[in-house]
């Protein structure tokens, strides 16, 4: 694997490509992460999951939206305008890396939404794991697990709910417009077209209405744990199924 | 505040960012041990955030992923035991930083597991001056023991739910091998005799140690000066720093506690390159 920046060279987006032994194939894959602390939990899982898309002959690219991860910047200086933004550049990076015809889009928890919302124009097939299609409910499900996570003493021996600062989500510092711009993003799940949903859990997938395809897999990940919220996941049904489809 | 992503290793498997300034010490840099699973980025973007804070203040900071993390590849062919890959690429790290960019010195900064790592690669590596362990070794005293009996008083009330998740635990066998997975993200306090030579070693070079500590360890820490009374009289305690952020949890989750973590560590960091200047830079 190849780590780069690429985008604007003052604030770069950082970037890891998946390279295949031999390209087989004539389309590439991007992989968009989840916002927030989710894109820590998941992050060792996608990093395997590209792996093992790799070996089966696709390019494969993951990056960091702007002040998250490796890339520049904090959050709070960024909207969800810049991160469909660097959905499309990462699009365009791995395009121009692997030669590929067409783009396969994976999208994760509100990732899911950022690569609707970026519209690739090469994509042509679209999965998305545990996807979150309305930004005010997954906004309202984070502050309810924050709220959670601080009333729970296992987490904070004292009382720290006046110490948050403005916009503060489980480390994650959302600016006054991002908060907006997450609050009226919404995806009319009717328009997916050639796309495929799998959820991690029977339970997780009870709570989305996605019409069309979709796989219940066994990996019990629970995104409403506060006990949970720092632990890594590896999603094995997940990525199997994934690994499966992409065969 | 500028990053430079590289790749380097005894293979070129390993991928990390150097931050720096242009008026940073040119001397000795900060190498961060990512901790447990979490990549170069640590736990809720903490590694980010710390190596940037000292990139503003003039302090030179690698952070990277340690083989078969992040973007860095685990060597298997080589026949190293897992700790044995942990140590060569510490020492690839240092070489790395003394061939591209001159320095002589270094100082180890980890958490958890990354602590674990920073107090071996301290003792066995004699370029390392100083070291910084978030939340690594501590031992148990009397006043530890009298404030864990006062806290668990406190939760009488919930006593029988404990006693039937005990019972219920001494009827229920482990499955060692789901353990065997998660085992090398883990670390074991060595023996306090072990602890106490390595601190009498890294005393006899002169090597500078910060043991600071979160409210999240409360089943091994519990109080400000534990790390300090734990040594008793043992002549290390003069080239020991500690500090206890009670309030905080262990991955620094809120922004108010990495705010207060990176402004001491830098003032502590500081003080390591030039100790005249630290506390007037910070004020």
């Amino acid at each position: 694997m190849q780590a780069l920046y690429f985008g604007d060279s003052a604030q770069p987006v950082y970037g890891v490509v998946h390279e295949p032994a031999s390209a087989t194939r004539s389309s590439a894959i991007v992989i968009h992460q989840p916002l927030g602390h989710e894109y820590f939990r998941t992050h060792r899982a996608l990093t395997l999951l590209a792996d093992q898309l790799s070996a089966l002959g696709y390019y494969v690219m993951r990056y960091d939206y702007l002040g998250s991860g490796d890339s520049a910047g904090d959050l709070e200086q960024f909207t969800l305008n810049d991160w469909v933004h660097n959905a499309r550049q990462a699009g365009d990076e791995i395009l121009a890396i692997s030669g590929a015809a067409n783009l396969i889009n994976i999208g994760v928890r509100f990732g899911a939404a950022i690569a609707t919302m970026a519209a690739l124009p090469l994509a042509t097939r679209h999965f998305f794991w545990d996807p979150q299609f309305n930004g005010q409910e997954w906004l309202q499900s984070v502050q309810h697990l924050q709220q959670r996570v601080l009333n729970d003493s296992w987490w904070f021996r004292f009382r720290r709910h006046e110490d948050l600062l403005s916009g503060e989500l489980l480390s994650a510092r959302f600016s006054e417009a991002a908060l907006n711009a997450l609050n009226n993003s919404t995806i009319d799940t009717a328009t997916l077209t050639n796309s495929r949903c799998v959820f991690s859990s029977a339970a997780t997938a009870r709570t989305m209405k996605i019409p069309g395809d979709v796989h219940v897999a066994t990996d019990q990940i629970d995104w409403q744990d506060e006990r949970a919220i720092d632990r890594v996941i590896t999603a094995s049904g997940v990525s199997k199924y994934l690994v499966e489809r992409l065969a | 505040m500028k990053e430079v992503l590289h790749r380097f290793g005894r293979a070129q498997h390993l991928c990390g960012i150097f931050a720096s300034n242009d008026a940073a010490d040119r001397d000795t840099a900060i190498v961060m041990i990512s901790a447990g699973a979490t990549h170069k980025a640590g736990p809720f973007r903490l590694g980010t955030y710390l190596a940037r804070e000292m990139a503003r203040q003039q302090l030179s900071c690698l952070r990277f992923d340690l083989g078969g993390q992040g973007e860095s590849r685990y060597l298997k062919a080589d026949g190293k035991t897992y700790d044995e890959h942990i140590a060569a690429d510490l020492s690839d790290s240092l070489d790395f930083l003394t061939a591209t960019y001159g320095f002589k010195r270094f100082i180890a900064v980890g958490l958890c597991t990354g602590a674990d790592n920073a107090h071996k690669l301290a003792v066995r590596d004699p370029r390392i001056c100083a070291v910084v362990c978030l939340d690594g070794y501590a031992y148990s005293t009397p006043r530890f023991r009298w404030i864990r009996l006062w806290r668990q008083l406190g939760k009488l009330p919930r006593l029988p739910g404990v006693l039937f998740k005990r019972l219920n635990s001494l009827f229920t066998r482990q499955d060692l091998n789901s353990l065997s997975a998660q085992d090398q993200y883990l670390w074991h306090l060595p023996p306090k005799a072990q602890f106490l030579a390595d601190m009498q070693h890294l005393h006899d070079r002169g090597v500078r140690y910060a043991a600071v500590f979160s409210g999240g360890v409360p089943i091994y820490y519990n109080y400000a000066e534990q790390f300090l009374d734990g040594l008793q009289d043992h002549p290390s305690r003069t080239m020991v720093s500690s500090h206890y952020f009670e309030s905080a949890n262990h991955t620094y989750m809120l922004q108010k506690d990495r705010r207060a973590l990176a402004d001491w560590l830098c003032n502590w960091l500081r003080s390591c390159l030039n100790p005249a200047t630290a506390n007037e830079k910070a004020a």
